[in-house]
């Protein structure tokens, strides 16, 4: 029987909406992984959201948990226009550190663009229990 | 999230450094950019830490430049562990261990 997959959807604003959607992650991962796993993917998550917010304009993120066997993947979908600079021209202020860090915390990492023409942001994050 | 500004050379974090609370703590560490030499910032009640709290620290750190360091003292082991990953230490920040 297939898993069903939790989902929130959050205001892409407010001053402690990163942080509800850390306790979302946290409610739904703790059963599934461990503490410093689950912290893995708060940070992870956060980080696909941060960017929504900072540079899709989207009014809102939905955020979608479901467990695959030992794993869970986490889906971060806005309904805004991804926005890729190079970090030469970013600057040093960033340079895509967020993106680093995301990669750096699950086991697997993707990312569907969301255009003018097509608008929306899909994130894909997958974290394994071992 | 909480900053508690000790003197001029130091601080105490507590809470969740992100995005949405950048601003607020830029803002309220802004003295230790003008600092003569080294900086001690207490991460060790720090619960997470995100890019832009990274950011934050890098920032500190280049400010300072050659009048003093900027020390990361107590992280706790997932903060510590995103410093490692974030590579500060080879930005030239010190991150000092609980107990250290």
């Amino acid at each position: 029987m297939a898993e069903v997959a939790s989902t929130r959807t959050f205001p892409a604003a407010g001053r402690s909406v990163l942080a509800d959607v850390r306790r979302f992650v946290e409610r739904e991962a703790s059963p599934h992984l461990s503490e410093s796993f689950v912290q893995d993917l708060q940070l992870a998550v956060t980080e696909a959201c941060a960017n929504s917010i900072r540079h899709s304009g989207t009014a809102e993120i939905r955020v979608s948990i479901v467990p695959i066997g030992s794993c869970l993947e986490i889906t971060v979908e806005d309904d805004g226009v991804y926005r890729m600079t190079l970090p030469v021209i970013e600057g040093e202020a960033q340079s895509h550190r967020g993106m680093y860090l995301m990669a750096a915390m699950v086991d697997d990492f993707s990312l569907r663009r969301g255009t003018e023409r097509r608008t929306g942001t899909t994130v894909r994050l997958v974290k394994c229990a071992t | 999230m909480h900053v508690e500004l000790l003197d001029g050379s130091g601080a105490v974090l507590r809470g969740e450094l992100d995005l949405l609370v950048y601003d607020q703590v830029t803002a309220e560490l802004a003295p230790l950019f003008e600092a003569t030499g080294d900086v001690t910032v207490d991460v060790s009640e720090l619960t997470f830490v995100d890019s832009s709290g990274i950011r934050l620290f890098v920032r500190l750190q280049r400010a300072l430049g050659q009048r003093g360091r900027l020390i990361l003292r107590a992280p706790t082991p997932h903060v510590a562990s995103v410093f490692e990953v974030a590579g500060l230490r080879e930005l030239g920040i010190v991150v000092e261990p609980a107990g250290g």
